[in-house]
């Protein structure tokens, strides 16, 4: 389980880069006519959809990636 | 980071970028470092590593995000992210996603090392080693990586320090002096009170560098019309930082964003900070947050090196670095000049807030991994006053090395070429963790075979521009080698005992 949730979010990861809007090179005059540019808004939108992604993994998968059930711990550690 | 020296470096001398009241300003700045240091000094409860190196296990919520936040922040965020994405537009994004993929590597491997390091009582990431592989050579060789690429963190960081006192006073207060005065503050309030002081200075340095970039890019944005006006700009004198990128680039931004997730996750300071959350809500509370400060940081910084592309364009390399300080002068010449003052003072106060905060925490995590991975095993029999005045000792020796090193090396650039390597090695780690913690027939032998030999392959292949044109780092070409090479010794080794960890 905690693997597929660690491969969904490396595959998100990897979405976030505008592949589907590669151009080729010295494509400049291609730059669209008014307001940010489609690929700029996607780029934002899936790096706040990884970031919601990772906050709600943080949350809810915590425990199945930690491996055990939860047990608090609070300071004064053995460390020495 | 270079680009922060190379713009530092061509103003040696001239008009001072801050008046009388703004080197006062930096001067109750520094003032305030040193209370804090005491103020740690006044709250230490035992003289023992876990107090010195950790603050005892108990960072609480705020002071655990703003140090996370502050360490992995520096100096470059507020220069060279915005030169960067003057220079190449949109494309700069991908720091955006690298920096928020840090937390995405966290979650991996965070959850399990966090109950072990409490369970456990780890210090430093060569207790995790030395417990989990039960391997002296390959906690030696881990903490070595970590040690190189730490001192080129800090080397870099000392350079941008000096220099922009140099540049800040006019040429009025020397390199050499510079550097000096801000290390014995550094070092002094870390001997005060190791961990503690640290992350509380982090988080006054992490306010003053959240509060000076939404500042900064608010008046810029406001006084530039927003997103029409930087898009009209952009259309009319730079079009090409609108267009999207190409296949080649866009290897090239995923290699950035790996890089960062295995790179960065790996740093020893931050794998500290795991470690000292005061309990397991308060970590995933700091992550939680965490992973949307790039948002309101390197995002901000790269939309107004954007802005500037297409206000101030034609600028080289050099006067792009600059960009920031060039929207700053603008802002005081069409807005309010007593408003652009305020921020060029609140600037310079956040370049160096995240610059020193860089360096403390790095300094620390190396003075650690000295004392609890090197001289420990080697002395067995010390107590733990004499193990925490070694390390305190550690860290003052360090900084003196560094600054004699960042004063000798102040005009060199041949050098720089061999200090960028960071990422590049430290990425060599993450197996141990990231596999080590959750294969638990994994053994030691293979991680070091690949460590080894992923270490070697990113060095050379930096070093002699093998498949430079590739678009991917070296250091993962690296850190591919080093999966491959582990895996076939691990295959080859007799089965191992599934650990208990």
């Amino acid at each position: 389980m905690k693997f597929l949730l660690y491969a969904v979010s490396i595959l998100v990861m990897s979405l976030t880069v505008p592949w589907f809007f590669s151009t080729e090179p010295g494509d400049a005059m291609n730059a669209p006519d008014a307001g940010l540019p489609l690929w700029v808004i996607y780029n934002i939108g899936a790096s706040i959809f990884y970031a919601a992604l990772v906050a709600a993994l943080i949350h809810w998968a915590w425990n199945a990636s930690a491996g055990a059930p939860e047990e608090e711990t609070t300071s004064g550690g053995a460390g020495q | 980071m270079i680009g922060i020296l190379a713009q530092v470096s061509t103003v040696a001398t001239g008009e001072p970028v801050l008046g009388t009241s703004g080197l006062i300003f930096i001067g109750i700045y520094c003032c305030l470092l040193l209370l804090i240091g005491w103020l740690g000094h006044r709250a230490k409860k035992e003289n023992t590593l876990a107090d010195f190196y950790l603050g005892g296990r108990g960072l609480g919520f705020a002071v655990l995000l703003l140090t996370l936040y502050a360490t992995q922040y520096s100096g470059n965020t507020l220069m060279g992210f915005a030169g960067d994405a003057y220079r190449n537009g949109f494309n700069t994004l991908s720091i955006v996603m690298g920096m928020m993929s840090i937390i995405g590597a966290y979650f991996i491997y965070a959850p399990k090392l966090y109950r072990l390091s409490h369970s456990r009582g780890y210090i430093t990431m060569g207790d995790y080693l030395t417990d989990r592989f039960h391997m002296r050579s390959l906690t030696v060789c881990a903490v070595i990586l970590g040690i190189v690429a730490l001192c080129n963190y800090i080397l870099t960081n000392m350079l941008v320090l000096g220099k922009l006192v140099v540049w800040l006073s006019g040429g009025g207060i020397s390199f050499t002096t510079g550097v000096i005065v801000l290390a014995v503050i550094m070092v002094a309030y870390e001997f005060l009170g190791g961990m503690r002081s640290v992350a509380w200075t982090d988080m006054m340095q992490g306010l003053i560098l959240l509060l000076g970039v939404t500042l900064i890019f608010g008046a810029i944005f406001y006084y530039n019309d927003g997103v029409t006006g930087m898009i009209e700009r952009l259309h009319e004198h730079k079009p090409q930082a609108l267009v999207a990128p190409t296949a080649a680039e866009n290897r090239e931004w995923w290699s950035r964003i790996v890089l960062f997730f295995f790179g960065i996750s790996m740093y020893p300071h931050a794998i500290q900070r795991v470690y000292s959350a005061k309990s397991e809500q308060t970590l995933k509370r700091s992550l939680q947050f965490m992973v949307f400060l790039p948002l309101i940081t390197t995002l901000l910084m790269v939309l107004l090196g954007v802005i500037g592309a297409g206000k101030f364009p034609g600028l080289d390399k050099t006067g792009s670095d600059r960009i920031t300080l060039l929207m700053l002068q603008d802002l005081a010449q069409t807005g309010n000049s007593g408003l652009s003052q305020a921020l060029v003072v609140l600037f310079v106060a956040a370049i160096i807030a995240a610059t020193m905060s860089t360096i403390d925490s790095a300094l620390l995590a190396i003075s650690s991994l000295i004392t609890k991975d090197i001289y420990q095993p080697l002395r067995p029999s010390l107590s733990q006053d004499q193990l925490t005045a070694f390390g305190k000792g550690s860290s003052i020796v360090l900084m003196a090395v560094t600054v004699g090193f960042a004063i000798w090396l102040q005009d060199a650039t041949t050098i720089m070429a061999l200090i960028k390597l960071k990422l590049e090695l430290l990425c060599q780690i993450a197996p141990a963790f990231f596999l080590g913690l959750h294969w638990r027939l994994l053994r030691g032998s293979a991680v070091l075979a690949g460590l080894l030999t992923g270490t070697a392959t990113a060095v050379l292949m930096k070093q002699f521009g093998v498949l430079a044109d590739s678009g991917i780092s070296p250091g993962l070409y690296g850190l591919a080698m080093n999966v491959i090479v582990l895996l076939v010794v691990q295959a080859l080794l007799p089965v191992a005992k599934r650990t208990s960890l």
